[in-house]
């Protein structure tokens, strides 16, 4: 019989931190390089949904208060606000539907596919990304109400990113600000086409490319082009700030302010566009 | 010998989901100044117990938070190996140390965390942006020497062993 050893010794921390180090090195490259982890991923990211719904609790707790203790001339007040904003919006959509029926005539003399108005899903914003170099939030809508990976997120104002990562009830969303993030745009004026990417700014977004001689201003709407064949052709993206055209190099500096209010939006809009972006590639 | 009897590890457990929680809590514009909490709860504990939290824990509690901040699988478990088993090797020297040089290990520690992160975020195509990154590990230098008499105060009151 082999003599019982009185101090039991596992392998030395050496060892056992070198095959740990080497095995999530390898998880690292394989998570960042291959596809193969995606569906671990997004069961075992649910993981993450009460921490951010814990996160989220006093804004839920603010907004109760809000709700609750608002006196009854407050509410009027509100309540007339309303009334006249919904005055106002109902009249641009009398505009809008003739304006729609005529651009489906025009289209129709055109032999292009009609565009077909868009299905929404209301969604709340529920976290952020704690890295701040990356701009990602998460929502409370995940692949059990239908959200698939590359669909546009929107607020009252505009075009805020696309969805990157899924688990069966949140999603995170890739912000247009990101410093990873490009979409194609054009101006809203004359069709001008550009490429607006992120530069980690929550308020700036840089028009690439963007050649000295092209007819470009300070105020003029971005909006999407469908281009990339992922966002929906039409919603407003940015206004330009700044153009900066330097003789001495080939392409002028243009910076644009995101429209959507990407701080600050707690109920958006997530959008399934499929149809519309098929009329869209169609009719290029 | 044999070791003392494992007691209110649970302890550990609570202190570690609220470090998580604190890690994703938003913080807007501040969010560059976050101390890394979970690397605290984690250095603080090896210290205290290194017979207790080993580095396979910390690969776990790595891959939780990778989870829960949504990063690249294997990034906050790299950085909390690689920290665990630097304090495994210096944990006797470090007890003994002042508070303020603790705070100064805990900035190389926090440091070297900040710097794989780096690394993954140039790896997922973002940028190098200064040296900004390193601000998390100034501020969980300056947290330590207040968060050690908290952790301390909390060992001892529950008696963790």
């Amino acid at each position: 019989m082999a003599i019982k050893p009185l101090f039991t010794k596992g392998p030395s921390p050496a060892s056992r931190a070198g095959v740990l180090l080497a095995a999530m090195l390898a998880l690292l490259l394989i998570n960042r390089y291959t596809p193969w982890l995606d569906p671990l991923r997004a069961q075992a990211g649910q993981l993450a949904v009460p921490f951010y719904w814990l996160t989220h609790v006093p804004s839920r707790i603010g907004e109760w208060l809000e709700g609750n203790a608002r006196s009854r001339d407050e509410l009027e007040n509100e309540n007339a606000a309303l009334q006249s904003e919904m005055l106002v919006l109902k009249r641009k959509v009398q505009q809008m539907a003739s304006l729609a029926a005529e651009n489906v005539r025009l289209r129709q003399l055109l032999n292009s596919a009609d565009l077909i108005e868009d299905r929404v899903l209301v969604a709340e914003l529920i976290g952020v990304s704690p890295d701040p170099q990356s701009h990602v939030v998460v929502v409370n809508k995940g692949s059990n109400d239908g959200v698939y990976v590359g669909q546009p997120l929107l607020d009252a104002h505009g075009l805020m990113g696309q969805v990157i990562d899924l688990t069966p009830i949140s999603s995170r969303v890739m912000l247009i600000t990101d410093p990873t993030h490009a979409l194609p745009v054009q101006v809203n004026r004359n069709g001008v086409r550009a490429i607006a990417e992120g530069i980690g700014d929550l308020y700036t977004l840089k028009l690439r490319h963007v050649s000295s001689t092209v007819d470009i201003r300070v105020g003029d709407v971005l909006v999407s082009s469908g281009l990339g064949q992922r966002f929906p052709v039409g919603y407003p993206v940015a206004e330009v700030v700044s153009v900066t055209m330097s003789p001495g190099k080939p392409f002028a500096d243009v910076l644009a302010k995101p429209r959507a209010q990407l701080n600050r939006s707690r109920h958006v809009l997530l959008v399934f566009d499929n149809e519309a972006l098929d009329a869209g590639a169609e009719s290029q | 010998m044999q070791a003392p009897k494992a007691n209110n590890l649970w302890v550990i457990g609570i202190l570690l989901l609220a470090a998580l929680l604190l890690a994703v809590w938003p913080m807007g514009a501040w969010s560059q100044y976050r101390p890394a909490w979970v690397v605290l709860i984690c250095v603080y504990w090896i210290l205290a117990l290194p017979y207790r939290v080993g580095l396979g824990a910390l690969c776990c509690v790595g891959l939780v938070q990778d989870l829960v901040a949504g990063s690249l699988l294997g990034y906050h478990a790299m950085s909390l190996v690689l920290i665990g088993y630097v304090c495994l090797l210096s944990y006797q020297r470090l007890r003994n140390y002042a508070p303020w040089q603790q705070a100064g290990w805990l900035f190389i520690l926090v440091g070297m965390h900040q710097v794989i992160g780096n690394w993954v975020n140039s790896l997922s195509g973002h940028e190098y942006r200064g040296l900004g990154f390193l601000w998390p590990a100034f501020t969980s230098a300056l947290c330590w020497p207040l968060f050690y008499k908290l952790q301390q105060a909390i060992r001892r009151r529950y008696r963790v062993t």
